[in-house]
């Protein structure tokens, strides 16, 4: 190993000779500074090498011919090259993005530069506790330097705040250090540690004067302010420095200490920690400059870190591996995508975007794809999704947690978490979607002539340094979750798919459609041997149902840049929650298909609110999950059915998955997710994703429904949930204008039969329910791609507009019809099969009043699919949709095969109930059983086979007579019909399809008041509220940051004692 | 006498530089003005600094020089302790850099069109 000591006389000979070497050129002298960085970084590399795979031990190093006690040791071990190699590495990412104010400034910059890295980097190496002072001096003087080097006045201002409370830390520090030397007799921290002096009384408080030293260091709440303001207004490339590489190397500062703290001081520093982790996201929630947001993310973030390599050490998490992996994990994701999102910001301009005002150049367009894709893997980690190494730290985190049963710690934890996906997300979507969805508008040749059209905003050389955070992070994530033995090649499938169609990106969309369906197909002959019956029921709705939308995605001309990754990525994502083995793999999944249906929902042209509440709902949804997961030892591993241990975790799994069905209460990111995103990705959220929360629901009660605490009375309520779900589902949908809403709100409202008939718990509840989830994947299907091709040749997605279609597109009239005929469960088809089941197991269960509100709920059902088939293809045709045409094949063609098995099912209802029964038999009971083609329940029976019969026969009969009984027959024209004479001011209010059902709203519409949004919207303010209490305690003022700084050491002084 | 034994116990270098710190930590909070700010702080690391200082002094032994007083042999037994004098030194000239960075800001800040007093720089906020 080299000494260390090189690199620093390296350094500051570098930056002593920087005046000099600049009198030969700025290149020159930039090239040295970032040659020095590099060289810290290929020692770094080296360090790791040898530690990690050459074998050799951790090494300390004497100095001036001695060492300790008579000498400063300098250790290089695991976490201290892992620690240079990560300020080296942000600290070269800044500089490279820093060129040009470097450039442009006094040398003096470069030089600060070189001498803070350095310094930090010896807070990181040193074994010495006044040694750590002067490097932490070192780096705090150059940092100040550093943070005003382009001599802007914010910073200036923010600079001296800075000092201040840098000041007071240091003679914090001082005063511990002195006194620490008193009591254990030694500078050496080692030494220190094994000496008996420091644990007495006085020790203690002299422990504590350096602790809270190097706590106020690491930006606590409140005492914090400062530094926002350093990170708000320095050049971005400082902020990252500071927000990355200084935060690793007071982490690290922090972590070497630790063996001289006793309880007290360990709890002082987990409840300073999540204190911060809470306060910092909840006041970020309130940002409106992107920085500053990203300051609070950054104070938010090393709080967690420091707070969980304390709890470790509190509660034996899981010893040095575990902290190596959850505060490493966290440290290295923060460090990265906080150093590329800085990088970003500044690579965009971008100051004022994060809450929606515009400014800067991103109130003229969207982010350019590259860009995008850059953007939204930074931020993707920064909120831990997968496969980042947030999300590996995140689950470790919480399993352990869940294993010490803190769930208090859990729930502050997992709930600042989404405060900070919401955020983080909003400005993501806010700098790749543009004003008001231009990137989507653009594609759809809609535009109004005469709008500017909008402009891309390309990155040039200012996206490299971000994209290689981007890069690293993606490697680390991958190489982190192969650690974790989450190795299966399928489950990382997404992945691999969405990366390479993102690479060819601008080839064809039907070339790229046809490979999502190689894919999905791929997928599925891998994976046939791992799935039993009730996955492959599955398989055909998810695998199926992607590779059918990706195939409908041709519809539409042109590349369609972003969609067919997106898609093929969510559909393998719902593969791979079928083939997961373990807790960890199958929620990784999960989250997977989380992202990229999120991404999915973003692609959408109006889609920016409707896709932050389906990632802030889903990511809540999953939480809970992942909560239900880790709290029942076992759970998700093959085979596992209802132990003991499982109790009230069961109820977390089935709130999480509740909130992911979108049942009554939670279902407020339905309507928009499904109406906003691309027609084909709203079909496929629709038929075919929600039936990712239905197998995970069958699954779940299976294995845990026998167990369930007060079974029977949390099933009625299950039941109950999935009818009012299903009730306001049909209540709403039919007030809709909007086509997409009403299928959206049908969507929510047919998963709420599913729900019910889960909760009725038997072998005929369980068929129905699968019967009824297979029925509305083939129905919902054909309505969506149906009135995908409508909307897009009519260009409008409100039902009033349309009118009469149905000698334009006779074949869509006809897969609508057949479709509501199955949707609202009418004879011959095959959701009259479906009505009857549930209707019969309701009532063999003895649940009278759930049957008669649901008959009530479908009866409902049936306004809506009237108004959609009458509104849309009967009626007036519009002079302006004379040209219309029928569908493309690419939405036909599916369309047609759809009618098929639908016909064919509903004429031999066997062929779909025999594996649905064969299925439901290995957990129940037999109650129905077919004699023939007749299903018998101990109520009645119903054959499919003979009701097509008889209604073919009976139609047949009717049509026959009406033919031989039409004596002189008149078409009738569009205009034989007698007109007012008045022109009304709105044309639309007269239409007869507008408010379309306004007697019954006066009727029932106090039932669909919207209570639901009413709730959520009224948390949201709460939790806004309660971000904008905090804020003002930052009120900019740098004396009364000292204060902040002075009272938080006195309560962390109080506290501590108390403990 | 009580008292006064209790005086005599207090070391008189710590005690005052425990006050030192005290007052620079009160000028710092209280003293708007970005120079006062700067002396204050100078004060306060005063203050450390003889704080630091008490801890290596130890009643009735000599200072840390190999002469007459104390050859190398008797050294640890008749010598006050060297280590927190040579803390002292390193610590006084980071002190000096941070008062000298702490007025060029302040000379900066002024320069630049500014107010001299510290409530003139909280437009960064909230």
């Amino acid at each position: 190993m080299v000494n260390p000591l090189y690199l620093f006389a390296a350094s500051l000979a570098a930056a002593f000779l920087l005046p000099l070497v600049d009198k030969l050129g700025r290149r020159v002298s930039l090239a040295l500074v970032y040659a020095t960085i590099a060289a810290w970084g290929a020692v770094a590399l080296s360090y790791l090498w040898a530690l990690l795979y050459a074998g050799v031990g951790a090494r300390a190093f004497g100095t001036a011919g001695f060492v300790a006690p008579l000498a400063i040791m300098l250790r290089v071990g695991p976490e201290e090259a892992a620690g240079l190699l990560a300020i080296s590495g942000v600290g070269l990412l800044a500089a490279g993005a820093m060129r040009r104010p470097l450039a442009e400034a006094p040398i003096g910059g470069a030089m600060t530069l070189i001498t803070a890295l350095m310094g930090m980097s010896g807070i990181v190496l040193t074994r010495d506790l006044f040694n750590l002072f002067v490097f932490l001096e070192i780096a705090s003087i150059s940092t100040y330097g550093l943070i005003a080097f382009d001599d802007r006045r914010g910073a200036l201002r923010a600079g001296f705040k800075y000092m201040i409370a840098g000041g007071i830390a240091s003679a914090l520090y001082l005063i511990g250090v002195i006194y620490v030397y008193r009591f254990s007799g030694h500078l050496n921290l080692d030494m220190a540690a094994a000496a008996p002096g420091l644990f007495g009384g006085a020790g203690t408080i002299a422990v504590f004067f350096l602790l809270a030293a190097l706590l106020v260091e690491l930006k606590p709440f409140p005492a914090n302010g400062w530094a926002i303001d350093a990170y708000q207004t320095a050049d971005p490339g400082v902020s990252a420095i500071l927000s990355g590489a200084s935060a690793t190397a007071l982490l690290l500062a922090l972590w070497k200490v630790m063996p001289l703290l006793g309880e007290a001081h360990l709890a002082a520093v987990a409840g300073s920690g999540l204190a911060t982790f809470a306060a910092g996201n909840l006041a970020g929630a309130r940002q409106g400059r992107a920085r500053r947001m990203l300051g609070y993310s950054s104070v938010a973030q090393v709080g967690l870190v420091a707070a969980v390599a304390a709890l470790d050490r509190l509660l034996g998490l899981g010893g040095l591996r575990f902290t190596y992996l959850v505060a490493g994990g966290l440290l290295l994701n923060h460090l990265l995508a906080k150093t590329g999102l800085f990088l970003l910001s500044s690579a965009i301009g971008d100051d004022e975007a994060a809450r929606g005002g515009a400014a800067g150049k991103r109130g003229e367009g969207a982010l350019s794809p590259f860009g995008a894709v850059v953007a939204g893997v930074l931020a993707a980690a920064l909120v831990g999704l997968p496969p980042f190494p947030g999300f590996w730290a995140k689950w470790t985190l919480i399993q352990a947690l869940a294993g010490r049963e803190s769930w208090w710690l859990i729930a502050l934890i997992l709930g600042a978490s989404l405060v900070e996906a919401f955020y983080v997300l909003r400005w993501l979507i806010a700098i790749v979607k543009g004003e008001a969805g231009a990137l989507a508008k653009g594609e759809r040749g809609t535009i109004e002539p005469g709008a500017p059209i909008p402009a891309r905003i390309r990155l040039g050389a200012g996206a490299l340094a971000p994209a290689l955070a981007a890069a690293a992070l993606v490697v680390s994530g991958v190489m982190l979750g192969w650690n974790l033995s989450v190795s299966d090649p399928l489950l990382w499938a997404p992945f691999a798919a969405a990366a390479i169609l993102f690479a060819i990106d601008r080839a064809p969309g039907w070339l790229k459609s046809l490979l999502s369906i190689a894919a999905a197909a791929a997928f599925g002959w891998l994976a046939y041997d791992r799935l039993d019956g009730l996955r492959q029921l599955f398989a055909i709705m998810l695998l199926g149902g992607g590779a059918m939308y990706s195939f409908a995605a041709m519809y539409k001309g042109g590349a369609r840049r972003g969609l067919h990754p997106l898609l093929s990525a969510a559909t393998l994502a719902l593969g791979s929650v079928l083939v997961a083995e373990t807790p960890l793999g199958f929620f990784f999944a999960w989250e997977t298909m989380t992202l990229a249906s999120f991404l999915l929902v973003l692609r959408g042209r109006e889609s920016r609110a409707a896709a932050l509440s389906y990632i802030v709902f889903g990511l809540g949804g999953a939480f809970l999950l992942m909560v239900g997961l880790v709290a029942i030892p076992g759970a998700w591993s093959s085979g596992s059915t209802g132990s003991a241990g499982a109790g009230w975790p069961v109820f977390l799994i089935l709130a999480g998955l509740l909130v992911k069905l979108g049942a009554l209460g939670a279902h407020v990111w339905l309507p928009g997710a499904y109406a906003e995103s691309d027609d084909e990705a709203s079909g496929f959220l629709s038929s075919s994703l929600s039936k990712a929360g239905v197998f995970v629901m069958v699954v779940a009660l299976a294995a845990f429904g026998r167990v369930l605490p007060f079974q029977a009375t949390s099933m009625r309520i299950l039941g109950w949930i999935g009818l009012a779900t299903a009730l306001f589902g049909a209540l709403y949908a039919i007030y809709q204008e909007d086509i997409k809403k009403t299928l959206a709100w049908s969507s929510m409202g047919q998963i709420g039969y599913v729900i019910l008939a889960l909760a009725i718990y038997d072998q005929a509840g369980w068929t129905t329910a699968l019967y009824l989830a297979l029925n509305h994947f083939l129905y919902k299907s054909m309505l969506f791609l149906a009135i995908a091709g409508v909307i897009q040749r009519v260009g409008t997605r409100n039902m009033y507009e349309m009118g009469g279609l149905i000698k334009k597109m006779p074949f869509s009239f006809l897969s609508v019809l057949m479709a509501i005929i199955a949707l609202s469960g009418v004879p011959p088809l095959s959701g009259f099969g479906g009505k009857w089941l549930l209707y019969s197991s309701l009532l063999e269960k003895g649940w009278y009043i759930e049957a008669a509100v649901a008959f009530f709920a479908s009866a409902v059902a049936f306004l809506y699919l009237f108004r959609l088939i009458h509104t849309i293809f009967l009626g007036q045709p519009k002079p302006s949709q004379a040209m219309v045409r029928e569908a493309p094949l690419a939405l036909t063609i599916p369309q047609g095969l759809l009618m098929v098995v639908l016909f064919a099912v509903s004429a031999f209802p066997r062929l779909m109930l025999d594996p649905i029964m064969r299925v439901v038999g290995e957990a129940f009971d037999p109650v129905l059983r077919f004699e023939g083609s007749a299903l018998v329940s101990p109520l009645g029976y119903w054959d499919g086979t003979l009701s097509m019969i008889v209604t073919i026969a009976v139609f047949a009969l009717c049509f026959l007579w009406m033919i031989a009984n039409l004596h002189n027959p008149q078409t009738v024209k569009q205009f034989n019909i007698v007109y007012a004479a008045e022109r009304p001011f709105r044309p639309e209010t007269t239409h007869y399809a507008w408010n379309f059902y306004a007697p019954y709203e006066k009727a029932l519409g106090f039932l669909t008041r919207h209570r639901g949004e009413r709730f959520w919207a009224a948390v949201g303010t709460g939790v806004d509220a309660v971000g904008g209490a905090i804020r003002r305690v930052y009120t900019g003022n740098g004396q009364t940051y000292a204060l902040h700084v002075v009272l938080y050491v006195v309560a962390l002084y109080l506290l501590m004692g108390a403990l | 006498m009580n008292a006064l034994e209790v005086l005599a116990k207090i070391n008189p270098v710590a005690a005052s530089g425990a006050v030192l710190v005290l007052v620079g930590l009160w000028g710092v909070m209280a003293k708007p003005n970005l120079f006062k700010i700067a002396v204050a702080f100078s004060v306060m690391e005063t203050g450390v600094n003889l704080v630091i200082l008490s801890v290596g002094y130890i009643r009735g032994r000599t200072a840390p020089i190999l002469d007459s007083a104390a050859d190398a042999a008797s050294a640890s037994a008749r010598m006050t302790d060297p280590v927190p004098q040579a803390l002292v030194l390193t610590a006084i000239v980071i002190g000096l850099a941070v008062t000298a960075l702490m007025l060029s800001y302040a000379v900066r800040l002024k320069a630049g069109g500014g107010g001299s007093s510290i409530e003139s720089y909280g437009e960064e906020k909230w």
